[in-house]
């Protein structure tokens, strides 16, 4: 299975944990293809990693489905965009890393985690995907967040050395 | 009455597990807070009263394993009779990481996310419920 392939896997799996235990709201995967925009306010949570592969693993939550979020987890009501809230997206993209590690590192730590930031954009624009990069979707009443994963493995990385 | 102390540098976390502990079994604990394993480590130094620490990893400043060592050193060079519990909940799930947190002197160990009912599970291997 190549490393796109597992990655979606992984990708899926976490957020389906995440969103089944800690944040209770209904969602459905939804097919790669459609990932191809991000658009509206949103909040994206992005967290650096490194090891093995270098590079990203961010969510982009458009803010009333960031708001539902935080509102669902804390079992409080939401009707801003506060500090709960970009907490909650901060910890979302923890856990939701966290996950993919987990999934991809059978035999070895594939990377270490950094801390997470959150940023407020909007606006809209193509997400690319290629080798490297990949974007899932997942689909609530409230909206769909979006899971963008950049990997690289790091170069020159010699297998027989370890 | 029993005394935890959650260490997270989220807040909303910190939210979600006071939360439970409140609404189950273990509601009537004390609850201390620590941001970071620095200010849980000087809380704790401090002689604060805690029988159970529920830490996070990844932290700014010490992080989670950090502390736990730091903890356990202090322990060891104070004579402490009894040692505190400590739950370790993160999002390394890992079992390098695992592994190391044992090691380390963590006693359970919970991977994020969880719930409610692993979180009681969990409270109860190290702090039995008086009956």
């Amino acid at each position: 299975m190549d490393l796109r392939t597992q990655l979606e896997q992984a990708v899926r799996h976490a957020v389906s944990s995440l969103l089944e235990t800690m944040i209770p709201i209904d969602f459905q995967q939804t097919d790669l293809a459609q990932a191809a925009t991000v658009t509206g306010q949103h909040l994206l949570g992005m967290i650096q990693v490194n090891g093995r592969f270098n590079g990203s693993i961010a969510v982009s939550v458009p803010t009333d489905l960031a708001m539902a979020m935080t509102a669902a987890m804390l079992e409080e009501e939401i009707d801003e965009l506060n500090d709960d809230v970009y907490e909650t997206v901060a910890e979302m993209i923890n856990m939701i890393a966290g996950g993919i590690k987990s999934h991809l590192s059978q035999h070895e730590e594939i990377f270490l985690l950094g801390l997470p930031q959150v940023l407020e954009l909007s606006g809209s624009g193509g997400v690319v995907q290629d080798a490297n990069r990949i974007a899932v979707p997942i689909d609530t009443e409230k909206g769909r967040l979006m899971v963008l994963s950049t990997l690289y493995e790091s170069p020159g990385r010699d297998e027989s050395a370890s | 009455m029993p005394a935890i102390m959650i260490v997270d540098d989220s807040s909303v976390t910190r939210k979600v597990i006071k939360k439970h502990i409140k609404s189950g079994p273990y509601a009537n604990v004390d609850l201390l807070e620590a941001g970071d394993g620095e200010q849980a480590l000087a809380t704790y130094k401090s002689g604060a009263k805690i029988d159970v620490v529920l830490s996070d990893w990844n932290m700014p400043k010490m992080n989670g394993l950090e502390f736990v060592r730091g903890l356990r050193e202090f322990e060891s060079t104070s004579g402490v009779e009894e040692p505190v519990k400590i739950i370790m909940i993160t999002t390394e799930g890992t079992i390098d990481k695992v592994t190391q947190a044992m090691e380390s002197g963590v006693n359970e160990y919970i991977v994020k996310p969880f719930t409610a009912d692993t979180l009681t599970k969990t409270l109860k291997k190290v702090l039995p419920l008086r009956v």
